[in-house]
Parts: C-alpha cells; sequence; structure tokens
C-alpha cells in the first residue's frame, strides 16, 4: 500500500515538529548560569539515573515532534493507495485509439486498419501497458490495459458504424485510460479534417500521440439534405474527390419510387430537382448510386407526417358557473381555446381544460399526455397536491402562464414556488379609464414572434386588472398606467409568465382584438420550446429516453407512439483529410484536466478511508502520554 | 540554658547585624545582645569587668579580696575571674571563594566576619590574647596574638580587608599553625571546610597534639544545607570556576545525602580528635556560635 495525501501542502505544518526541537535544544543550551560553593556533590548523580532522565527528555520531546507531526499528517488528508494500482500507474502506457466513424467504412478501410491496430499493440515498447479505445462521436474502451496478448483479440472486434467523428472525445479517453503514467496514444484513422469539429484534442503531459494513416476513399457520393418545394423535392447532393461521371438520385415514399433522376455531380454539393412533390405522409428516402465512396451516406430520410400538436393544459378555478367570478373565468377560456384551435383542422396547439379541484386529485384520470405548457386561468379549488404537482411540471422545464383572472388566488399562488419567485399578484384594480398594454422587451421571443402586432397591444383596453411584482423577473409588457402586465420568471429548469389580467371579455376587449390570437400563439410556443420534440437526428444524437437509441440510419419508434427519421452527420461524408503532422499539431496537453481527473479520484478515496480521524485519534493519545510523562518528570 | 528575647535576638540576627557598617559595632552589638540575654547564664563568669564573688578562703591571695565589698558587708568577698586568663586565641577564617556564596543577604564570608569580629571583642573583654589568620589556598593575612591596646583595632582593620580569595586549603593553616604555636591555646577555625575532609581533620588533630584547644565553626548557607533549587541550571563552582549541567530535582537527594554525609564524618572524627565541632548556617543567630565558644573555653579554663 503507498501513501498519498490529497492536500500535501500541510505537510509543510510538519516543519512545526522542529519547533519543539530547537527549544529543546536551545534550553539545554540556553540553562542559566547559577554560582555555588562546591559543585562536587553535584556530580556525583549516578549515571544511570542521569541517562534515564536524558532518556525521558527524549521519549517527551519524541512524543510533541510526533503530535505534532500526525496533526500535520491529519489535515494532509492521507489516503492509500492500492500496491497494484500504484505499480500499474508507475508503468508506461500504450493506448491503440482506433477510429470507427463511417468515414472509416469504406470498402478498403476496414482490412489496413485493423492490421495498424495490431502492429501498434505488437509494436508497443517493452514494459508498456497496451489497451484499446474505439471512439467516433462517443467512446468505447475495448480492452483495458494489459498484457498486449490478451488485448489484441479486441481489435478483432473493431468495426465501422454509422456516427461522425469526434477526435477529442476518443483522445480524453485515451488520456483518461493512461492517466498519470507516461505513454502514447497510437491513434488508427483516416485523418478526415472535418473530426476536429467537435474540440480541440487534449492529453495528459508525458503522453505521445502517433498517428497511423489508415487511408480513406478516392471519393464520395452523399445525400446531406431533403427539401419540399409545391411542386419538386430538391436534394442535395454531395461529391468528394474522384467519382463516376454520372449517377442516379432517387426519391422514395414508403418503400416506392416516385422520381429517379440521372446527375453529373460536381465537385462539393449539387442541387438536384426531383420533379415530384413530397406527399404530406410517409417517410422519405432520396437516395443516390456510389460505387466508391462510404455507403451509409448514400440515403436521407424525411418524415412527411405532420407533426404533433403541442398539448396545452388549461386549469380554471372550482365552481365553473358557480358565481360571477367563476364565469367570467370559463369566459376566458373560452377565448383561450378559441385561439388555441381555430379551425376544424388541428392546429399547433392542442388545448386541454381541467379544473383546478381535478388536476389536484390524487389520480390524474381527466389529463391526458404530458402538456407542453399549463395556463392556470385560475388557482381557486387547486388542493396542495394540485399546487406541489404543478411546481414539480414547471421546475422540470414545464412552461407555466398565470392568468390574473377573477379566480386567482394570491395567496396560493405565492405559495406555489414557497415564496421563490414572490409573485405578489394584488386584488383587481378598476380603471375608469381603460389602460392599454405596450410592450417592453422587443427582443424577447414573445414580441420578436409578434412582430408588427406587438405594436397594436396597446389598443387593447383594459377596465380590470391586478397588480403584479416584478421581483427578480422580467418584465416584458407594461400596462399604460406603468404597472407590469406580464412577468417572466425563471423557476429550476422552467419559465412562468405571469399575465396581470383577464384573458376574456368581461375586463378587456383584449380576446376581440387581433393582436389576442398571436399572443396566445407565441406566449405558449415560448412556454412549450422546453418541450417540443424533434422529429429528425442524427446517429449519435439521439437523445437517451425520447427516442430508442439507433446505431443505424432509417426510421425508428421513438417510444411514445410518434416516429422519428435518423441521418447520418452530413460533415462525415467529406473524407477530406489533415496530414499527420496536422493532426499531432492539433493535440494539446491536458495539464489542468488530468490535475482535476487525479484529484477527484484522490478525493474520493481519501473520503472513503478517512485516515486523518485514526491519526487525530492517535495525536490524542499521544498528547495525553506526553502529558503523563511531562508531569511524571516535573 | 539561657533564653534571649526577641528584641535581643534581632541583635544577634545575621541579616540584621550585615547590615551595621562599623566592624567594631558589629562586634559590640553581637556580645552585649548575647549577654544581655544571659540572665541566668552559666557562662557569666566569664565576664572580666565583674560578675561573680564568692566567699575568701584560706590561700587565696589577699589582694584579690573586694575591700569595697568588704566595707559594705563586712565580709570577705573574692572576684572570681578579675585576673586575666592570660590565654592565646587564635582565629582561623576561610576567605576561599567558596565563602563568597549567599543565598540570600549575608554571605557565608561575612557571616564568618562579623563572628570573628564578635569573638575577638568577647576574647579581647576577657583579656585574651587573640590573633587572627586569614586564609585561602594560602595565608592572606594575619595579626599576631597580642594583648595590646589596640589588638582588638587591628583584629578589625584585617578583618575589614576580607574579600573573597581563590581556592580553599584548609589543612595548610592548621599545619602552619600548629608549628608556630609555642603554649597551649584555643584555636577556632571559621570555614565551610568544602574542602578535602581526611586533610582537614588531619590538620585539626595535629593541633589537637600541641595541646590547643580546637573549635570549629562550619559555616554553611541555608541553600548548601536544604539544596532549594527546582529549576534546571548549569552550576558554576565558585573556587574551580567549573560548570555542570543540573536538573535539581534529579540530584537533590544526593547531593543532601552526600552533605550529610560530610558533616557526620566531621562529627564523629572531630569528636574522636577532642575537637568542638558546631555546623552553622548563616541565617542562625550569633548566640549559638558564641554558646559554643563559651562552651568550650568553660569546660577547659
Amino acid at each position: 500500500m503507498g501513501l498519498s495525501f490529497l492536500v500535501p501542502a500541510f505537510l509543510l505544518g510538519g516543519l512545526a515538529a522542529l519547533v519543539p526541537l530547537v527549544l529543546h535544544l536551545r534550553r539545554r543550551q540556553r540553562l542559566p548560569r547559577l554560582p555555588f560553593s562546591d559543585i562536587r556533590f553535584l556530580r556525583g548523580v549516578p549515571l544511570e539515573q542521569a541517562r534515564r532522565r536524558r532518556l525521558r527528555e527524549w521519549l517527551l520531546l519524541a512524543l510533541r515532534v510526533a503530535a505534532l507531526l500526525l496533526f500535520a499528517l491529519a489535515f494532509a488528508r492521507p489516503f492509500l493507495n492500492d500496491t497494484d494500482d500504484a505499480a500499474l500507474a508507475s508503468q508506461p502506457a500504450t493506448v491503440v485509439l482506433i477510429d470507427t466513424s463511417f468515414s472509416m467504412s469504406a470498402p478498403a478501410q476496414l482490412a489496413p486498419t485493423r492490421a495498424l491496430a495490431l502492429e501498434a499493440i505488437d509494436t508497443a515498447p517493452d514494459g508498456h501497458l497496451v489497451g484499446v479505445v474505439a471512439f467516433d462521436t462517443h467512446t468505447r474502451v475495448l480492452a483495458e490495459l494489459g498484457d498486449r496478448r490478451a488485448v489484441r483479440s479486441a481489435v478483432a472486434a473493431v468495426a465501422p458504424g454509422a456516427r461522425g467523428t469526434r477526435y477529442a472525445d476518443g483522445l480524453a479517453a485515451a488520456g483518461a485510460m493512461i492517466g498519470a503514467r507516461d505513454g502514447r496514444i497510437v491513434v488508427v484513422t483516416d485523418l478526415q479534417a472535418g473530426g476536429w469539429d467537435g474540440g480541440d484534442g487534449l492529453v495528459p503531459p508525458g503522453v505521445d500521440v502517433i498517428v497511423r494513416d489508415a487511408g480513406r476513399p478516392d471519393g464520395n457520393l452523399a445525400i446531406v439534405a431533403v427539401e419540399s418545394e409545391p411542386t419538386e423535392t430538391l436534394a442535395v447532393l454531395f461529391r468528394a474527390g474522384t467519382v463516376p461521371d454520372e449517377t442516379t438520385v432517387s426519391l422514395w415514399v414508403d418503400d416506392e419510387l416516385l422520381a429517379d433522376v440521372a446527375v453529373t455531380p460536381e465537385p462539393g454539393h449539387t442541387t438536384v430537382r426531383l420533379p415530384v412533390p413530397l406527399p404530406e405522409a410517409g417517410v422519405a428516402i432520396v437516395s443516390v448510386t456510389d460505387g466508391v465512396g462510404y455507403g451509409v451516406d448514400d440515403r436521407r430520410y424525411r418524415l412527411l407526417d405532420p407533426p404533433e400538436p403541442t398539448p396545452v393544459l388549461i386549469v380554471v378555478g372550482g365552481g365553473v358557473g358557480a358565481d360571477s367570478d367563476a364565469a367570467r373565468d370559463t369566459d376566458a377560456v373560452f377565448y383561450l381555446q378559441r385561439a388555441l384551435a381555430p379551425g376544424e383542422s388541428p392546429g399547433p396547439f392542442l388545448p386541454q381544460v381541467v379544473r383546478a379541484e381535478a388536476y389536484g386529485a390524487p389520480t390524474n384520470i381527466e389529463l391526458g399526455p404530458r402538456p407542453g405548457a399549463v395556463v392556470l386561468a385560475g388557482g381557486r379549488g387547486m388542493g396542495r397536491r394540485g399546487r406541489e404537482r404543478l411546481a414539480t411540471f414547471v421546475r422540470e422545464g414545464g412552461g407555466l402562464l398565470v392568468v390574473g383572472g377573477n379566480t386567482a388566488d394570491p395567496g396560493g399562488l405565492d405559495s406555489l414556488f414557497g415564496g421563490e419567485p414572490e409573485l405578489g399578484l394584488g386584488a383587481p384594480l378598476t380603471h375608469p379609464e381603460p389602460v392599454g398594454l405596450m410592450s417592453q422587451d422587443p427582443r424577447h421571443p414573445i414580441m420578436r414572434g409578434l412582430g408588427g402586432s406587438a405594436a397594436a397591444l396597446g389598443q387593447t383596453r383594459f377596465s380590470r386588472t391586478r397588480p403584479l411584482r416584478a421581483g427578480d423577473g422580467t418584465v416584458l409588457a407594461r400596462f399604460s398606467d406603468g404597472n407590469p402586465a406580464l412577468v417572466e420568471h425563471s423557476v429550476g429548469a422552467g419559465r412562468l409568465l405571469v399575465f396581470g389580467a383577464d384573458l376574456g371579455a368581461g375586463g378587456s376587449d383584449f380576446p376581440r382584438r387581433a393582436t389576442f390570437v398571436p399572443f396566445v400563439h407565441e406566449t405558449l410556443t415560448y412556454l412549450s420550446s422546453n418541450d417540443t420534440r424533434p422529429r429528425e437526428f442524427i446517429v449519435g444524437d439521439t437523445p437517451v429516453g425520447t427516442v430508442a437509441l439507433t446505431e443505424a440510419p432509417g426510421v425508428v419508434d421513438a417510444g411514445d407512439g410518434r416516429r422519428v427519421v435518423v441521418n447520418v452527420d452530413p460533415r462525415e461524408s467529406d473524407p477530406t483529410a489533415v496530414t499527420s503532422e496536422q493532426f499531432v499539431a492539433s493535440v494539446g496537453t491536458l495539464s489542468q484536466a488530468a490535475e482535476r481527473q487525479e484529484r477527484d479520484a484522490a478525493r474520493a478515496r481519501e473520503s472513503e478511508q478517512r485516515l486523518w480521524r485514526g491519526l487525530l485519534m492517535l495525536m490524542i493519545v499521544v498528547l495525553v502520554a506526553e502529558g503523563l510523562l511531562s508531569r511524571r518528570m516535573a | 540554658m539561657a533564653s534571649v528575647t526577641g528584641r535581643e535576638r534581632s541583635f544577634l540576627d545575621p541579616a540584621v547585624v550585615a547590615r551595621i557598617g562599623s566592624l567594631e559595632l558589629i562586634a559590640r552589638t553581637i556580645v552585649e545582645g548575647f549577654f544581655a540575654g544571659l540572665h541566668r547564664s552559666p557562662f557569666k563568669g566569664f565576664s572580666v569587668e565583674f560578675s561573680e564573688y564568692r566567699p575568701y578562703l584560706p590561700g587565696d591571695a589577699p589582694s584579690t579580696i573586694d575591700w569595697k565589698l568588704f566595707a559594705r558587708s563586712d565580709r570577705h568577698y573574692v572576684k572570681k575571674f578579675e585576673q586575666e586568663t592570660n590565654l592565646e586565641c587564635h582565629l582561623l577564617l576561610d576567605v576561599s571563594a567558596s565563602m563568597g556564596y549567599a543565598s540570600h543577604a549575608v554571605s557565608k564570608l561575612r557571616f564568618g566576619v562579623c563572628l570573628a569580629a564578635a569573638l575577638a571583642y568577647l576574647m579581647h573583654r576577657q583579656r585574651d590574647a587573640v590573633g587572627l589568620t586569614l586564609f585561602d589556598d594560602h595565608v592572606v593575612d594575619s595579626v599576631p596574638v597580642g594583648t595590646r591596646g589596640g589588638q582588638f583595632r587591628a583584629l578589625l582593620a584585617g578583618l575589614s580587608r576580607v574579600s573573597p580569595g581563590t581556592r580553599s586549603d584548609v589543612q595548610m593553616p592548621l599545619h602552619q599553625l600548629a608549628a608556630r604555636l609555642t603554649r597551649r591555646g584555643l584555636v577556632v577555625l571559621i570555614s565551610d571546610l568544602l574542602d578535602d575532609p581526611s586533610g582537614i581533620i588531619e590538620g585539626l588533630k595535629h593541633l589537637r597534639f600541641q595541646g590547643s584547644e580546637v573549635l570549629v565553626l562550619q559555616t554553611l548557607d541555608p541553600a548548601e544545607l536544604t539544596f532549594p533549587f527546582d529549576q534546571p541550571a548549569r552550576f558554576e563552582d565558585l573556587e574551580t570556576a567549573d560548570v555542570v549541567p543540573v536538573v535539581p530535582a534529579q540530584v537533590r537527594a544526593h547531593y543532601l545525602d552526600r552533605m550529610r554525609s560530610l558533616s557526620e564524618r566531621y562529627r564523629r572524627e572531630l569528636r574522636l580528635a577532642g575537637v568542638d565541632y558546631h555546623q552553622l548556617d548563616t541565617a542562625t543567630p550569633f548566640d549559638t556560635a558564641l554558646r559554643a565558644y563559651l562552651s568550650t573555653r568553660a569546660r577547659r579554663w
């Protein structure tokens, strides 16, 4: 077991142990001179006793020094390293880093890649441990550091995928495997220039980077984009290097060939016009015939299904229709529903109205799928459970619009987030002279989305408003009397907007104004933007939990009834390479990160062992012994 | 035994006496203070002025009869000690460096000087012939024995010049004095006796062999008798300047044991040699020393 220290600087405190030593020696030398008539009888002290005394003095000194050293040691936070770890940590290592991005998937690349990897393993310097790491946009350890014969078999499992290249991640993983050792990283790659787009490569100090070029195809053709036009379909064809003079671009929708065009690809990007529009549903595939380059980028998928409307939950106060206030809230809900679903055809929002009591019920049977945003048109009747559910929804990234309606419960709203933020919704104010609405921040996404309609907000007339307290929030709009009208707060990962008036027709003419629908749409679009679910992904970027992982392009089930398409990264289709020297020059030394990583590991180990407690206990024991001994000597 | 009152004792306290500047006054103060306390003293007969009468006995010289008393009482009385004793007293005072040690106001040397002055005064009052020898490792100064009028002042002059000398060699003056003595006398040695005890005892025996009575007043400091030190220090020998580091707590028992052994040896061997030995510390009132002297003198003469 080796001993290391988390805060070795505290070991300097051990110098304090010199203090009693120096004092001891100085005290010995600086004994006062005392004249005495005759010292004959003082000299005759038995030698044994003097020796014992000296021995005790030295023992006392040793105890004092030990106490100080233990104190310093405890503060230095020692911990034990595993001997094997320590021994291995001192042994140099070679990590073979193999590029498995799809730019390594050309027909003639796999064999040289494996051969170069095996050669790198076999030619690793004597005494080096050897490990194998594969990388593309992700990294995978194929073989931990060990004997080179053991890791050779890992190379057989190397196969290119459909992901892009990210050298930075690969080098970081290889550097982490080497850790604090001296060593080297042998990168087997096609040296694709686009691999550096993910960031600079950084390796720990003392690590050399060696490049083995696996080669690249002479040329490549790829479909990198598909766009729909009313009468035709546009496909963007990318050409790199040397390819056949003529190729074919085809359009397929749900396995049915709709168009077939012969193309002479130009270097770089070429727009190919396919003479049929894309249908409104189904999955379109545009493909190109490529006999020399990578295979996975020859097809591009496009989902044609209309986007799913965003569910919007409108929570209305209790006792709908039971009194005039509740009736006015019902009025607001009516206008909100009409604004969100204006026609027969489904719009971008799917409004659902739920009573406050139901929202707080133990079972939320009435509630549909997770809403993109919630509009709290009235909070009266919402119980503690409902408030907690709403607060959790916002904190986890949801959007909430609080309408200062007639059944708004200021106390309940302030307690919604435990007073942070404090909404400060006051009692309704009646304005004999109606007030207008003015945009306060034209650059805000809501106001920017309104465009020219933002100016028309001033024409609205509000005869009844509620005062708001902006606090730490941002005032997006004000009433013409200067009071905040729309205030935004950040709550956890979510967004909270508070509107200081009713959205019904009772207190204003806002619902009947042309700006109402755009205002509601932009507001709810903004609030639900965190919940926007993308329908197209890149291989490797597929978010876990939203869409099932896939390592190949195509159409996949998102897991929530939706289907999404996954394409390859178009940047990966360009085989343009850098030189080995340029590659090595792009790699920097990661001193700080390596130190941080090492420090984190040391801190975790020290926290687990907590040797400092034992040292402090030992120090106390030593001090007790010192006290007893010094008392005895006194 | 005589009792000494508090006021009288203050005149015998070395710390009080040492503050008096005149050595003669010191001697007078000590002796007068001593005698003032001896109301029932067995030593009153030693006063040369007047102390005691006894009835005239046949054979007494008629000149010894106190005729004034005869005139008042019509009886014949004789002054017992009116006549000179014709005793030779030799005061030997050790002035070596070790005698300069003092743990309080009075050093051993100062104590010895005061004591010697007091004894000289007392002897002078008794019309004894008194001489003085000051020595360390050699005879520093000496005043020959005499009874002339200025003898006492000569003694005081010798004592007033005393200062701590060098190393002590007590046996040397003892042998020199023994060789010089032509008649029996009284030798009073005032010294701390922190020297080779065998040599000292031999010297004293030599004196005894010559027929002299010897009174040894070993003068020690209270610190030498109790070793009250508690802090470690480097103890420096006043005579040799040698230094030894000492932890008092560790050496105290050993030191006191050695000191007790030394004293016991002096006491035992000097008693066998017929030498009166008294150990004094410098905080002890002078009456103890005077009592010792008078006791010795009374026993011999």
